[in-house]
C-alpha cells in the first residue's frame, strides 16, 4: 500500500533509553510490518541515572503493558511522594516538593493565595502541612490515591517510584524482546550514509556484521555515536546556567525504614542525592568542577552517606544541554544522547518517555517530512528549556553565601524566560503553566515557596472569605490533611503487603 | 443537550449561542448594576492625564461632571477613546492579510426551520452571515472596497437574504489588526478598542472574555506593575495572532478565481506560522494545537479538509491496519451519529420546551 512506510528501526544503544524506546515501539507498532533492532555491546557499560522518577512513569509503563507489582518486585522499587531539599534556601533549611496539591482551591483562586493570606495576617501553619503527600513522605507512610474518595487530600495525591535503573532496563528488554524485537550483540565501528542526503544508511559491527535501517534511534548515550559523531549535528551548552559537570556515586546498604520520597541535599559546590530502594541506597554527590576537586567530592560523599558503602564509587562528567537538533536526517536521539539536565527533579526518564511519545506522534515515512521534524524539534527544545529554567530556580533563589560556588550561582544570569517568571511570581504570586510544560503551577509554588520568594501580594479574590471563616476553613483542611497521614500504613510494610502478594 | 455519559455520542457535542448582542449587553447591565456597579450618563468631552507617569487621572464629561479613577478599561469602540486617542496606542494593520473593510448589515424575518447552525457564505469580493435567533436573522455583508462599490455590495446582501428585510442596511468601516499595547499606562482596551477580526469564526465576543479573564487573574495593585502588564500584551498579542491565522485560512486557502479579490486572497503572501501549520497538514495530516489556542484540533482540520488542503500521505502508524478494520470502525462511527441524530428533537422544538425568548 504505502510503499514508502518505513520497515526497519534500528536502536543504537542498550542502556535505559534503548530499552524502553524498544519496549514502547514495539508495543504500539507491532513487529509484523516493521522490524526493530537493538544493537548493544556488553563492553560499554551505561551510566543508569534516573533512578528516581516523576508520576508520568505510571503512564509509560501502561503504555508498555506493566503490572504494577511485576515492575515493584523486579527493579527493587519503592514508593515516591517527593522530594525533600535540604539546605537549599540556607543551611539548615528544609522543604518538600510534594506530588499533588496542597490544600483545596478556595473562592475560585489556587491555593495558595489563600495561604499567603494567612501568612500575612501571621497565623499560617507551613504550607507542607497542607500537603498530604508532603506529611506522608516525612512520616515514612504510603498507600495507593483513593479517587473515590472525592473531598479528601487522599484522592488528589499523586507519586512516582524509585527503583534500579539497570533492572528496569531488564525489564523493558524483556517486555521488548517478547514482543519481537532483536537484539544484537557487538561494538559499532562503522556507519555508512548515503552519499546524496547524508541519511544513515547502515552501520557496521566489529564482526563485520552490516545492519541497515530506515530510521535510526540513537540512544548511545553522551558520546551521540550518530547523531554528533556521524551528522555533527552540534550542542548548546548550559553549564552558565547549571555549572554542575560531574557526579561521583557510589551506593550504600538499604535504609532501615523506608523513606517513600528522594532527598537532595545542597552542598559546598553542588548537591547530594539518597534515593532509597528496597534492596539498597543510591547516593551521588552533583558538583561542578571549577569549585571542587574529584577527590574533595568523593571525600565528601563518603562523609555524608547515611549508611555503609556497598560498593565503589563511579566518576561521571557531562555537560548541561541539549543537542541543536534531536532530530537529525533519519536520526531521533534520545535519552543522554540528546541532552543533558542534572536529576535534581528526576527528570531523566521522563525526558526519554516524553521523546517517545513525541516520535509516535509524528511517526514518519521514508520521504522524513521536514516539518514535521522541524515540529518535533521545536518541541524537544521547549520541554527540555522548561525543565532547565525550573532546575536553575532552585540555585539563584538561594540565600547562601558560604561558598563560591553558590555566590556565583546567587549572582549568575539566568533566562529572560525564568527572570520573567519570577518577577511575576514576586508581583502578585501568580503561577502560570506554560503550553503542555511538564511542571503545574503547583511545582513552581513548591519550589518559589521553599527557596523562599515571597510574593508582594497575592490575589484580592483571596480577601472575600472573612477572618473568622478564614481561619476555621484552614484548620478544618489542617486537621483532614492529619488524619489521613495517621491512618494511612507505613510505606515499608505496605510495600512489603504489595510484594508478597500475588 | 450533551450527555454526560462518556460512552454516548452526544457525550461529544458543543455548543455556543446565536442571540442579539444589544439585549445581551442590556442583561448584562442588569446584571452588574445589581451587584453595585455605578452607570454615569453622559458624552466624554476631556481626558486628564498626569503630568509625571502619563496616566490617565480623569475623565470630564459634557456637563462638567469630572470622573476619576486608578485604572480606566477602554470599549469605547473603534475610535479608542483612551487607549488611541488620549494615550496615543498605535494600531498594527493586519489589512495585507484580512483585506475587507466595510460591512452592511440588515435583519430579515425570521424563517423555518431555526437552524442551530451559522452561514457564511463567500462573495464575489467578502462573504456573508446569516445567524438565526428567534426573532429575527441577522444578516451581513462583509466586503473589500477596494473591489467592491457600496451599491454592489448592498446589492448582494438583498439577494442573498431569504426573508424580508427589517428595515435598511446599516454600514460598517473597519480596519483589521489589534493595538501595539492592549494594556498600556492604567488603561486596558476591550472589544473594538484593542483590535478588530472579522467575524468569521464568530471569535469577537471570545476575545472580550479573554481579556477579562486575564486581568482578573493578573489583577494589578496601585503600583501597575509592569511586569503584569507586559504578560497581559503578551498574551493577548498572541492570542489576536492565533485568531488571525485561522481566519487567513480560510481566504488563503480557495480554489476560486472568479473576481480580482479571490485573486489577491489565493496568491498574498500569508504568517510564517500558518504557512507551517499548512505545511503540516498537507504532508501527514498532523495538526497541533499551539500554546492554548482557541481553535482546537478538529477546528483546524474542519477548515483544512473544507478548503481542499487534503494531506499526501496519513499517519503511517495506520498502515499496519488492514483497510477493511479503518473502514469499519469509520462505519460504525458513521452509524452511531446518524442514530444519534435521528433520535433528537428539532431546534426550534427544543427551544420551545427550553427556553423560549419569543413573546407572543
Amino acid at each position: 500500500m504505502n510503499h514508502n512506510n518505513i520497515k526497519n528501526v534500528v536502536i543504537v544503544g542498550g542502556g535505559t533509553a534503548g530499552w524502553m524506546v524498544a519496549a514502547a515501539l514495539s508495543k504500539s507498532l507491532g513487529s509484523q510490518h516493521i522490524s526493530i533492532r537493538l544493537v548493544e555491546s556488553e563492553a560499554i557499560g551505561t551510566v543508569g541515572v534516573g533512578e528516581a522518577t516523576i508520576p508520568h512513569i505510571k503512564y509509560f509503563n501502561r503504555l508498555a503493558g506493566i503490572d504494577e507489582n511485576e515492575f515493584l518486585r523486579n527493579t527493587s522499587a519503592t514508593f515516591k511522594l517527593g522530594i525533600e531539599f535540604v539546605n537549599w534556601r540556607n543551611i539548615g533549611d528544609s522543604y518538600v516538593h510534594p506530588f499533588g496539591p496542597y490544600g483545596i482551591d478556595m473562592q475560585g483562586v489556587h491555593f495558595h493565595h489563600t495561604w499567603l493570606r494567612q501568612k500575612q495576617k501571621g497565623t499560617a501553619k507551613p504550607v507542607d502541612e497542607f500537603s498530604l503527600p508532603g506529611l506522608a513522605a516525612k512520616a515514612g507512610k504510603f498507600q495507593h490515591p483513593r479517587p473515590d474518595l472525592k473531598s479528601s487530600p487522599m484522592a488528589t495525591m499523586d507519586y512516582a517510584y524509585q527503583f534500579d535503573a539497570a533492572l528496569y532496563g531488564q525489564l523493558m528488554r524483556k517486555v521488548a524482546q517478547e514482543r519481537g524485537v532483536k537484539r544484537t550483540e557487538g561494538k559499532i565501528v562503522k556507519v555508512k550514509q548515503n552519499t546524496e542526503n547524508q541519511n544513515i544508511e547502515s552501520i557496521e559491527l566489529e564482526n563485520g556484521a552490516l545492519i541497515s535501517g530506515d530510521l535510526f534511534i540513537d540512544c548511545s548515550g553522551f558520546k551521540g555515536l550518530l547523531i554528533e559523531q556521524t551528522l555533527k549535528t552540534g550542542y548548546e551548552d548550559w553549564s552558565h546556567y547549571l555549572p554542575c559537570d560531574r557526579a561521583v556515586t557510589r551506593l550504600s546498604e538499604r535504609l532501615e525504614e523506608l523513606p517513600p520520597y528522594t532527598r537532595a541535599t545542597a552542598k559546598e559546590a553542588g548537591w547530594q542525592w539518597r534515593i532509597p530502594l528496597q534492596s539498597r541506597t543510591g547516593n551521588g554527590y552533583v558538583y561542578s568542577s571549577q569549585f571542587l576537586s574529584d577527590d574533595e567530592a568523593l571525600a565528601s560523599l563518603n562523609k555524608d552517606l547515611d549508611t555503609p558503602a556497598i560498593a565503589e564509587a563511579k566518576l561521571l562528567r557531562f555537560k548541561t544541554g541539549i543537542r541543536k537538533k534531536t532530530w537529525n536526517k533519519n536520526v531521533v536521539a534520545i535519552g543522554l544522547a540528546a541532552g543533558f539536565l542534572e536529576p535534581l527533579e528526576s527528570t531523566s526518564i521522563h525526558l526519554i518517555q516524553s521523546a517517545i511519545a513525541r516520535l509516535m506522534t509524528n511517526w514518519p515515512d521514508k520521504s522524513f517530512n521536514q516539518p514535521d521534524i522541524d515540529y518535533f524539534n521545536r518541541k524537544t527544545q521547549t520541554e527540555y528549556e522548561q525543565v532547565r529554567d525550573f532546575l536553575i530556580l532552585h540555585y539563584c533563589a538561594t540565600k547562601r553565601n558560604d561558598s563560591p560556588f553558590w555566590d556565583y550561582c546567587r549572582t549568575m544570569d539566568i533566562p529572560k524566560s525564568l527572570e520573567e517568571r519570577i518577577a511575576i511570581y514576586k508581583e502578585n504570586a501568580r503561577l502560570y503553566r506554560e503550553d503542555l510544560e511538564l511542571f503545574s503551577s503547583v511545582s513552581w509554588f513548591a519550589v518559589f515557596n521553599g527557596q523562599n520568594i515571597e510574593p508582594k501580594r497575592y490575589h484580592p479574590l483571596a480577601d472575600i472569605l472573612d477572618d473568622e471563616k478564614l481561619e476555621i476553613r484552614m484548620a478544618e483542611l489542617l486537621r483532614a490533611t492529619k488524619r489521613c497521614v495517621e491512618v494511612m500504613p507505613s510505606h515499608e510494610q505496605y510495600l512489603k503487603d504489595l510484594c508478597a502478594s500475588k | 443537550m450533551p450527555d454526560n455519559n462518556p460512552k454516548s455520542v452526544l457525550s461529544h457535542l458543543r455548543y455556543a449561542y446565536h442571540f442579539d448582542a444589544t439585549a445581551y449587553a442590556a442583561f448584562l447591565r442588569k446584571y452588574a448594576q445589581q451587584r453595585g456597579v455605578m452607570r454615569i450618563e453622559g458624552k466624554i468631552e476631556n481626558v486628564l492625564t498626569h503630568q509625571d507617569s502619563g496616566n490617565i487621572q480623569s475623565v470630564t464629561l459634557e456637563n462638567g461632571q469630572s470622573i476619576d479613577a486608578d485604572f480606566f478599561f477602554d470599549c469605547s469602540g473603534f475610535k479608542a477613546l483612551l487607549l488611541e486617542k488620549t494615550l496615543g496606542v498605535k494600531f498594527t494593520d493586519w489589512s495585507h492579510w484580512l483585506p475587507c473593510n466595510r460591512a452592511q448589515a440588515v435583519a430579515s424575518e425570521r424563517t423555518e426551520p431555526l437552524l442551530p447552525f451559522t452561514i457564511s457564505t463567500a462573495k464575489t469580493a467578502g462573504w456573508q452571515w446569516r445567524i438565526p435567533t428567534q426573532h429575527r436573522t441577522g444578516n451581513g455583508h462583509i466586503y473589500c472596497r477596494d473591489f467592491m462599490s457600496d451599491d454592489e455590495a448592498n446589492q448582494i446582501l438583498l439577494k442573498g437574504l431569504d426573508a424580508k428585510p427589517l428595515g435598511d442596511a446599516r454600514t460598517i468601516d473597519f480596519q483589521t489588526g489589534c493595538r501595539e499595547h492592549f494594556w498600556f499606562k492604567n488603561c486596558i482596551g476591550l472589544g473594538l478598542s484593542s483590535g478588530f477580526l472579522e467575524p468569521l469564526e464568530s471569535t469577537s465576543i471570545f476575545l472580550i472574555q479573554q481579556g477579562i479573564v486575564r486581568f482578573i487573574s493578573l489583577y494589578p495593585d496601585g503600583q501597575l506593575s509592569n511586569v503584569l502588564q507586559n504578560e497581559y500584551n503578551r498574551l493577548m498579542s498572541r492570542e489576536f495572532s492565533q485568531v488571525r491565522d485561522f481566519i487567513i485560512l480560510h481566504y488563503h486557502a480557495t480554489q476560486r478565481d472568479d473576481s480580482p479579490f479571490w485573486n489577491y486572497c489565493r496568491n498574498m503572501s500569508i504568517p510564517h506560522s500558518l504557512q507551517h501549520k499548512i505545511d503540516l497538514f498537507r504532508a501527514g495530516g498532523r495538526v497541533f494545537r499551539d500554546d492554548q489556542e482557541l481553535f482546537s484540533k478538529p477546528s483546524w482540520i474542519a477548515v483544512m479538509l473544507g478548503q481542499h488542503i487534503v494531506p499526501e500521505v496519513y499517519d503511517p502508524i495506520l498502515s499496519d491496519i488492514p483497510k477493511s478494520d479503518i473502514q469499519r470502525s469509520l462505519d460504525s462511527m458513521n452509524i452511531a451519529m446518524k442514530q444519534a441524530v435521528s433520535r433528537l428533537p428539532s431546534h426550534a422544538e427544543f427551544i420551545n420546551k427550553y427556553a423560549n425568548g419569543v413573546r407572543t
